[in-house]
């Protein structure tokens, strides 16, 4: 029968009274004595779990298997959407034929999600439920409690129970035959965890937002730095690009020049009324075989054609006012800019369509200093484009000075005739 | 001190699961006392400079391959998967025997469970650490394997949950996870045993961090046992479930010799069967080196010995199916590949040897002097291994003839093939090796549950 | 086996240059060898070094750093020119002495594809492997390019500027003296050219040096031909063949549709005549030693040594001579010999008029002579069988006229001579001993694409442009002129052969394009304008330009032996035949990466060449596959590696000349940078007096053996396996013989029957374009050309004997070969080609699997690889039962990384991705030509029409068996044909509904010669070995 106290320096209050026992059976014995003397706030250890003890402490059911039985439900719920909304709605593949989505090829990873969710609901519960981790416990300070988790039993009551009477329990430990009955002292400060830990702890949480964050920066912003590769894979092959260059040939270019002379195929281009708008070395004043039938779809496409490439110079309606012309006589630094010509200027009005079709094939140089003052269009337009432009042309022109009769019966009336009598 | 024959059948009288000197005390110094040596045996040291040699080793080849391509194994068109998924389901299965000893013995209170669960499940994160290594590094451009993970990526799209493969991603990882949890947490009341017998303050701090604070309240053993009894019904389907979805790798494609429906019985069969041979192999030396007779008792390996038995006849008979499906269906792709390429094409001598090492030679555990012969059960459950290696081995080698025999070939693995097999094992037993030596080898809780209660000094 | 890493094993084998790289040789050779026309100021070598050491680096440090894209555009685009846009030019590539025409696509002025102009009569579109891999030759790196000079301290590079100047200078002051002496001394030795413009200035050379000699040899050359038509005809008449009208063939020796210089409008005619019409179809025999694609497509093949040919002819003649005598024919014997023949006579008189006899350039001048008695006798002289006058000036023997050269350089009475292009050293008969004459004479000149082993031996070397880079004229076999339009500049500024002849006589700068448009004026003559040219030249070839057909009749009876002898040559009376080579030709291609890789048609051999020996012979000689054998001949002997050959004539052995080089290149084996040589150099066996059959062979096995890269069944296949393909074999290649065809027309639907196949879900259904294919394999005759082209056209890489040895060749499609029939009786072996690709299964098994959905199924139907999705599980390739895809195991385009192979970087599709180590790929359906069309369509605002989209191999193939198309036109060709009873889907049972399908083949046998293999026991044949 041993006893004494924890010699501690600073002033302690009394938590407890812990009594140790040899056997379970001893510990049983002095729990339920212990509820019977009508005590509650008692504990009891063990190297082992002990079976009955639930009654005799009188320890209610946990709800952890609940806890459980949810995860499951969450994990089944969360892989079917996933999958369902990744592999149907957000980014459907047509794959083998099969459709967008299938029960049958979900089951697996649905069922796998349950498991992870409910294990890892069950690990951390239990640990929540049971307060850990603790790493601070004034039961720690008792050099015989070492023993709880080897081969002795002990139970503690707490000082703070109603019913707690130091000397009475005393004598209830040793009647159930306890090895040793010892005061747990605690002292009334809560236990502080260092500041050192604090701050590494923020410094750590800080450190780690660093890198979503870098992440989330580099997605939502644009550089005009070019990305790093640190695995190149295939963003730079060995192919030559267009335009692209190389350390090949002194010009530095992947494109070579065809050699002088050579033809390509289906650029014969030997229709001289065809491709250079020239009858018997004259200007052609009819239209070619291939560029019939002058019909709605090649006014279409003359139309489509000249807004693309003449517009911006000659104006959508041919008076020489397009926007780069406009913009070059507005500013002051380019003074040998040359207006382009009103479409509807007499020398233009009185063109051959052969001359017409010539100029946009090469240009023009009015003040013949050698600089175009059109450039030439050969390279950019195809010659059945280049006619379906001049076509265009005229229409413009006509447009210009049409006489009444010129228009269709029926589209007639929807003119304003009033207008044309002023 | 005398070793108890425990290992007799008599209904009458219940054979005792602990020999010797079975106390409470005596139970934790047993097992403490192997981590608490203040240096460990120079064998100890040899072997793990061996295993960690065979590591590096292993971690050399890994490097040159990232450096030099997945050609450096002797993959090629047909047999796009070689040896590394052959290494793959090698360990994968070994795994499952420690969940199998851990969740399905505990749901089905298997008492004499208590002694070697530990160990297994130690195994069994070892050797799915192991299996996870080879699917990681296959892929031919390793950088972009987290492609695999449904994360939102600047290519806007995600990986497509059709795959088997993609399944297989969500299974062993789930599961590696999960037995980690199990493994952990019927770990912690003896790491506050460790905790509590320390004597130097690193031990102090290590076990004294890593238990948590456990006190052996009554009140946390009942939560406890409800969260450890929840957990192993958990393990239970998943890890049914996981061998299932490595076989589905090979079932669900239309490769003749792959494409059957009894390979998820058959895998998980298989791979209990492989487990317990691989528990056999460790325990055995284990026991008899860090003297735990008396806690892995006789007893023990006979029961494992009877399992290795069961799914031994499960294996075969699930050899004897697929010829006798192959047959009836009369599918001439199937026909020809079970009934003439497996036993008689090139790959035949990997067949027999399967065959042997699988369902003849186990058969020696119908005798009881081999079921208590320590060194006898070694050698049959290494032979095991062999067989099981063998096993997906010959599966794998379905590839080399499938439909068009023009596209018929053939696998020679290269020496970087061996090497990475081999530096396989050096991980593993690595990691073994630093368990024996730094946590407790036996569940001594649970053990200490088992004893005939009462004879305490 | 060895792993990659392994430098020894590396060493022997083509593959990335990385591990050469530290050779002091090497080294050497590359700055002797670096393009001078990179950057300016020759190299700067540290760049190079860089480069060096970057392709050491790990692949995944390659390119770390940034990198900006420069974008270079002109200045003033030429006319026509988009960037990127691909514009097509005729031309015309000339291989011995005649033409076929062109039409090679550049983009961006780069030529990177060619094709067949579609305009020419004797290509009509189609074209050849050895065409298609043209591109690849003319970015070669190893080309020639600068002149070397010969001095006593060694080779002499003039890399500078102007690295002409030091030869214009001597040519002007030697050939001064040359003039003189009237060209005495003087001789010119030249391959065989049908170039108009060389045959002018050759005659100018002989008029202005008219001591002079000029020679022309070619290894390949076609002596007997000219001198048995000299013989039966008087003059040597070209003989011009019909086979679109032909009902029955007959090729003695005659690879009519495979290595025939008209092959391609013989393969097209010929695939004409096998469409089925009211009933009929052409029939075709081949009697040959060894295997060719025309024995292949042939209905029956006799194989019988060369040796033997000329008696089987002389019987034949008797029999032809008594049938149409007295229309009873004889009694035929019981010999697989005699029944063939007897069926064969009848068959060629029942058809008078409308059969062919032809007989091929190893045959004696005696059986051409007879082969023109029997034409004429069979009256299908004027109708199927047409003479022309041979173009080439010189009916002499090129054998003879070599070997008068060889003994006057020995005699010293030759001083100068000058080799334009050709090898001599290398492939001249092996008793005339060129090389070592070559060093008895004062100045040798050697003009070539390579500095190949005869350049090295002489005292000058000049590059000669490449055909794609010149400008050049040439005709066709049926004599169609072509001109030969450059596509680009040359890129290491070398000069035609008629430039160089031009200025051997004294012109002062002359220009090819002008020597061309001078022949071109006197050709034409007064029809002569400036718009007939721009014609010409735009057509890619002169209309009317064929040689007119002539008259004559075979005067002269022959005379042929007629005795004939079944039994098996013993080991030293063997017989030797010297063929041509599928891939490097005469050896000129050796360093041709495509080529050497391209898997031959019936060996499906790569890398290397092989002595092929049938399955009785080898036996006999206790030799199997992969043995290294010793060929004794004439005291010469030879290590070569032996293929049992199924269908190989027993006694006869059939060895493939042109490889074997030591100065081909980096690929073909060069000995200056210890890049050993690929195969062996048959040229050694030889002489001048058996150039293409030879007897008293011994063959002797070393004990040793060497590892043959075949493409399909690897050699060690076991029983097991034999009896599974033989029982496969029928189902996947069907085919019937015609009267079943007849009786069933829809004879392919019931090859098999397999369960209803349902689907679990509600398929897709798919709006718009289908895209599909179709392929009749009664047409394909497996010649590669696909193969070639798909390579071509999609960037796919070489990777080399060793990769191919552990099966990791990367072709899109294949041709895959089965044999049928009894292998111990040749005479029974039949050969089924099945051209194989992605089938794009609407179904598709490698979709469902790939985890990360790097390949799933566009709006088309098209089954879409995602390279930059793709991180390499492999399982895709698991799953396809076809075993079409191909994966990057190694970064196969590795040896790019160094400066030195920059310009090779020029071949590459830039509208197809480069693919990376890693990284899965197969057949797309040229998705990008595809593309082209779609996006041409729309900004012209029309529709799509059927024939506008074709695939690269479809594009190639000479006998139009493949069909490619919009399923969802039902009017449109592929449709059409998949709706045809002959029609089949492979491995249908699988219900994957594949995009592919077959025609099945009908062959048409003679009903008395027509007999069931049994492929069971045949492959027993093959199993043996």
């Amino acid at each position: 029968m041993i006893e004494h106290e924890v010699q501690t320096d600073q002033p302690q209050v009394l938590s407890g009274l812990l009594a140790e026992f040899t056997d379970q059976q001893g510990l049983l014995e002095a729990a339920q004595g212990v509820r019977e003397a009508g005590l509650r706030r008692t504990d009891c250890f063990s190297p082992y779990p002990v079976h009955g003890m639930e009654r005799a402490l009188g320890i209610r059911n946990t709800p952890l298997p609940w806890l459980v039985l949810f995860a499951g439900f969450a994990g089944c719920v969360v892989a079917l959407l996933m999958q369902w909304w990744t592999n149907a709605v957000d980014y459907p593949f047509l794959i083998s034929g099969k459709p967008l989505f299938s029960l049958p090829a979900n089951i697996p990873v649905t069922f796998e999600l349950i498991v992870l969710f409910s294990a890892f609901t069950a690990f951390f519960a239990v640990l929540a439920l049971n307060g850990l981790p603790r790493f601070h416990n004034p039961l720690f300070q008792h050099e015989r409690f070492r023993r709880a988790s080897s081969d002795r039993f002990f139970i503690l009551v707490e000082a703070s129970d109603p019913q707690f009477d130091a000397i009475r329990l005393r004598e209830l430990f040793q009647s159930h035959g306890a090895v040793s009955v010892e005061q747990v002292m605690a002292d009334p400060t809560p236990a502080r965890i260092p500041l050192a830990v604090h701050l590494t702890g923020v410094i750590v949480l800080c450190l780690a937002f660093i890198p979503p964050l870098w992440i989330a920066r580099d997605r939502s912003t644009t550089s005009d730095v070019p990305r790093i590769h640190p695995v190149p894979d295939m963003d730079f092959q060995p192919k030559f690009k267009p335009q692209a260059e190389t350390s090949l040939f002194a010009d530095g270019r992947t494109m070579r020049l065809p050699v002088a002379g050579t033809i390509a195929r289906g650029e014969l281009n030997d229709d001289e009324h065809f491709v250079r708008g020239i009858v018997a070395n004259a200007f052609a004043t009819t239209f070619p075989a291939q560029a019939m039938p002058l019909d709605q779809v090649m006014m279409a496409r003359g139309r489509e054609r000249f807004n693309i490439y003449c517009a911006t110079c000659h104006g959508l309606a041919g008076d020489g006012n397009g926007i780069t012309s406009q913009r070059a006589l507005a500013r002051a630094d380019s003074p040998n800019w040359r207006p382009p010509l009103s479409l509807h200027s007499q020398g233009v009005l009185e063109m051959p369509i052969g001359k017409l079709f010539f100029t946009i094939t090469n240009g023009v140089d009015r003040q013949n200093d050698g600089n175009l003052s059109m450039p030439a269009y050969d390279v950019q337009i195809p010659p059945r484009d280049r006619w379906a432009i001049v076509l265009y042309v005229l229409a413009l022109q006509r447009s210009r000075n049409a006489e009444l009769n010129d228009l269709p019966e029926g589209a007639r009336e929807s003119l304003a005739l009033p207008d044309i009598a002023q | 001190m005398a070793v108890v024959d425990n290992t007799f059948n008599d209904p009458a009288l219940r054979a005792p699961l602990i020999t010797g000197r079975a106390d409470l005390a005596s139970i934790t110094d047993t097992v403490c006392e192997i981590t608490e040596q203040y240096r460990p045996p120079r064998s100890w040291y040899v072997a793990f400079i061996a295993s960690l040699s065979l590591l590096g080793m292993l971690g050399l080849s890994i490097i040159y391959l990232i450096a030099t391509g997945v050609g450096v194994w002797g993959n090629n068109s047909p047999v796009f998967w070689g040896w590394p998924i052959v290494n793959f389901v090698f360990w994968v299965g070994i795994g499952h025997a420690g969940t199998l000893i851990s969740a399905i013995l505990f749901l089905f209170r298997q008492q004499w469970r208590t002694s070697i669960n530990r160990m297994a499940e130690a195994m069994t994160i070892f050797a799915v650490t192991c299996a996870g290594v080879f699917p990681g590094i296959h892929v031919g451009r390793v950088w972009l394997a987290y492609w695999l993970a449904p994360y939102p990526n600047y290519l806007g799209m995600w990986p497509n949950f059709r795959s088997p493969l993609l399944w297989d991603v969500f299974a062993v990882s789930t599961y590696a996870s999960v037995s980690a949890l199990f493994w952990y947490l019927g770990m912690i009341p003896d790491l506050a045993t460790l905790r509590d017998r320390a004597t130097t303050k690193i031990r102090k701090l290590a076990y004294g961090v890593a238990s948590l604070g456990w006190t052996g309240s009554a009140r946390a053993w009942h939560r406890y046992e409800r969260a450890y009894l929840l957990l192993a019904a958990l393990a239970t389907p998943l890890v049914l479930s996981v061998h299932s979805v490595v076989s589905f790798d090979f079932a669900v494609a239309q490769v003749p010799g792959w494409h059957t429906t009894i390979f998820p019985p058959y895998f998980v069969a298989g791979a209990i069967f492989s487990g317990f041979a691989m528990v056999v192999t460790l325990a055995v030396p284990a026991r008899a080196y860090f003297g735990l007779k008396n806690l892995i008792t006789m007893r023990h390996l006979e029961n494992m010995t009877k399992v290795i038995l069961a799914t031994s006849c499960m294996v075969g008979y699930a050899y004897g199916v697929e010829l006798f499906t192959a047959w009836y269906s009369q599918n001439p792709n199937e026909t020809f590949l079970f009934l003439g390429n497996r036993p008689f094409g090139p790959y035949a001598p990997a067949y027999w040897t399967m065959v042997t090492c699988n369902v003849l030679i186990p058969q020696l555990f119908w005798f009881r002097k081999c079921r208590t012969t320590p060194w006898m059960m070694v050698i049959i459950a290494l032979l095991v291994n062999v067989g099981m290696w063998m096993e997906r081995f010959v599966i794998m080698m379905s590839l080399t003839r499938d439909y068009l025999p023009s596209s018929w070939g053939s696998f020679i693995p290269t020496p970087i093939d061996v090497v990475m097999l081999i530096g396989s094992f050096g991980l593993f037993f690595t990691l073994f090796l630093l368990f024996c030596r730094y946590l407790p080898m036996v569940a001594m809780a649970e053990v200490k549950t088992v004893l005939p209660h009462g004879h305490q000094p | 086996m060895s792993s990659i890493g392994d430098q020894k094993n590396l060493k022997t084998h083509w593959r990335s240059l990385a591990d050469l790289h530290d050779l002091p040789e090497y080294r050497a050779f590359a700055e002797a060898e670096f393009p001078e026309t990179a950057d300016p100021g020759g190299v700067n070598r540290r760049r190079w070094l860089q480069v060096m050491g970057a392709s050491f680096a790990l692949a995944g440090v390659a390119g770390c750093e940034a990198k900006r894209e420069e974008v270079l555009p002109f200045a003033k685009r030429p006319e026509g020119r988009t960037p990127g846009q691909p514009q097509r030019f005729a031309t015309a590539m000339e291989l011995s002495g005649s033409a076929i025409g062109l039409l090679v696509t550049s983009v961006d002025g780069r030529p990177i594809k060619v094709e067949g102009n579609p305009l020419h009569p004797q290509s009509l579109g189609g074209s050849h492997a050895l065409a298609q891999a043209a591109v690849l030759e003319l970015y070669d790196p190893d080309r020639s390019q600068n002149p070397v000079q010969l001095a006593a301290q060694g080779p002499i590079v003039h890399a500078q500027k102007d690295k002409w100047s030091g030869f214009d200078e001597f040519v002007r002051q030697h050939f001064a003296g040359v003039k003189e002496r009237r060209g005495a001394g003087l001789a010119v030795l030249s391959p065989a050219s049908s170039s108009p413009t060389l045959t002018r200035l050759r005659g100018r050379l002989q008029h202005e040096l008219p001591e002079a000699r000029w020679l022309v040899y070619e290894p390949l050359h076609d002596d007997s031909v000219r001198a048995g038509a000299k013989l039966a005809l008087g003059a040597p008449y070209r003989t011009q063949l019909d086979l679109s009208s032909a009902r029955v063939v007959l090729t003695l020796d005659a690879d009519l549709l495979g290595s025939h210089p008209a092959s391609l409008r013989y393969a097209r005619d010929f695939a004409r005549g096998r469409e089925v019409v009211d009933g009929q179809m052409n029939r075709l025999y081949a009697v040959e030693s060894c295997f060719t694609m025309t024995g292949s497509a042939a209905d029956h093949r006799l194989p019988i040594r060369s040796g033997q040919v000329p008696a089987f002819v002389g019987r034949l003649l008797q029999r032809v001579q008594q049938l149409l005598s007295s229309s009873v024919s004889t009694p035929s014997g019981e010999s697989h010999v005699e029944k063939f023949l007897a069926a064969l006579a009848v068959d060629l008189v029942a058809h008078r008029g409308a059969g062919i006899v032809a007989a091929g350039d190893q045959q004696s001048a005696e059986v051409h002579a007879a082969v023109h008695q029997l034409n004429a006798l069979l009256e299908n002289v004027g109708k199927t069988v047409n003479y022309t006058l041979d173009p080439s000036a010189d009916d002499v023997s090129q054998v003879e006229s070599l070997k008068a050269l060889v003994s006057d350089m020995q005699g010293g009475n030759v001083d100068t001579l000058l080799i334009l292009g050709g090898n001599p050293a290398y492939d001249a008969p092996a008793d005339l001993e060129f090389a070592a004459a070559l060093q008895k004479v004062k100045t040798t000149i050697h003009a070539g694409l390579y500095r190949n082993e005869t350049a090295r031996l002489c005292q000058w070397h000049v590059p000669q442009a490449h055909f794609l880079e010149s400008w050049s004229d040439a005709r066709s076999f049926d004599g169609t002129y072509s001109i030969v339009q450059p596509l680009l500049a040359p890129l290491y500024g070398g000069r035609t052969g008629s430039e160089l002849v031009a200025r051997v006589l004294g012109d002062a700068v002359p220009k090819s394009e002008e020597l061309v448009r001078a022949t071109f004026k006197a050709l034409v003559g007064e029809k002569y304008n400036e718009s007939l040219w721009r014609r010409t030249v735009h057509d890619g070839l002169l209309t009317e330009s064929a040689y007119p057909a002539e008259t004559v009749t075979a005067a002269r009876e022959a005379s042929l032996p007629t005795e004939w002898s079944e039994e098996l040559p013993k080991n030293g009376a063997l017989e030797l035949v010297f063929c041509r080579d599928a891939s490097v030709y005469d050896g000129r291609f050796a360093n041709n990466g495509w080529l050497q890789e391209c898997p031959d048609p019936l060996t499906k051999l790569t890398w290397d060449n092989a002595a092929l020996v049938g399955s009785a012979t080898a036996k006999m000689l206790g030799v199997s596959s992969q043995t290294l054998a010793t060929l004794k001949l004439g005291g010469m002997l030879l290590k070569v590696p032996v293929y049992v050959m199924p269908g190989q004539a027993e006694g006869s052995i059939a060895l493939a000349l042109g490889y074997g080089r030591t100065a081909a290149g980096l690929v073909g084996g060069l000995s200056d940078a210890e890049v050993p040589a690929v195969g062996v150099n048959s040229y050694l066996l030889r002489g001048s007096q058996a150039m293409y059959v030879a007897t008293g062979l011994t063959v002797e096995a070393t004990g040793e053996s060497h590892r043959l890269a075949v493409t399909q069944d690897h050699f060690a296949i076991d029983k097991v396996g034999v009896h599974e393909r033989a029982r496969r074999v029928p189902i996947l290649v069907r085919e019937a013989p015609l009267d079943e065809y007849l009786k069933h027309p829809d004879f392919a639907q019931h090859v098999e029957h397999v369960p209803a196949l349902e689907s679990m879900w509600s398929e897709h259904v798919y709006e718009g374009h289908r895209w599909g294919m179709s392929i009749d394999l009664t047409k394909c005759i497996g010649c590669n050309a696909c193969v070639v082209a798909c390579q071509a056209e999609n960037n796919i890489p070489v990777v080399g004997k060793d990769q191919v040895l552990r099966g990791r060749e990367m072709h899109w499609i294949r041709v895959d070969r089965y044999f049928k029939g009894d292998a111990e009786r040749p005479e029974n072996v039949e050969v089924a080609m099945q051209p194989l690709a992605c089938h794009h299964c609407e179904l598709a098994p490698c979709e469902q699997v790939c985890p990360v959905a790097a390949t799933v199924h566009s709006s088309e139907g098209l089954n879409d690889m995602v390279y930059n999705r793709c991180i390499g599980t492999r399982y895709c390739g698991n799953n396809c039962p076809y075993k079409v895809r191909r994966f990057n195991y190694l970064n196969f385009h590795e040896e790019l990384k160094d400066a030195n192979r920059e310009i090779s970087k020029m071949v590459f599709n830039p509208d197809v991705t480069v693919r990376v180590r890693g990284v899965m790929e197969k057949c797309t359906y040229c998705v990008q030509r595809i593309q082209a069309v779609k996006i041409d369509a729309r900004n012209h605002g029309r529709p799509i029409d059927d024939g506008q989209v074709v695939t690269a191999c479809q594009q190639a193939c000479p006998a139009q068996a493949i069909v490619f198309g919009d399923l969802a036109d039902s009017q449109s060709q592929v449709a059409r044909s998949q709706q045809d009873s002959r029609s089949y889907a492979l491995l249908a049972e699988l219900n994957i509904k594949p995009r592919t399908t077959y025609l099945a083949k009908v062959r048409n046998p003679h009903p008395d010669l027509a007999e069931v293999p049994d492929p069971a026991e045949v492959e027993e044949g093959r199993a043996q070995h």
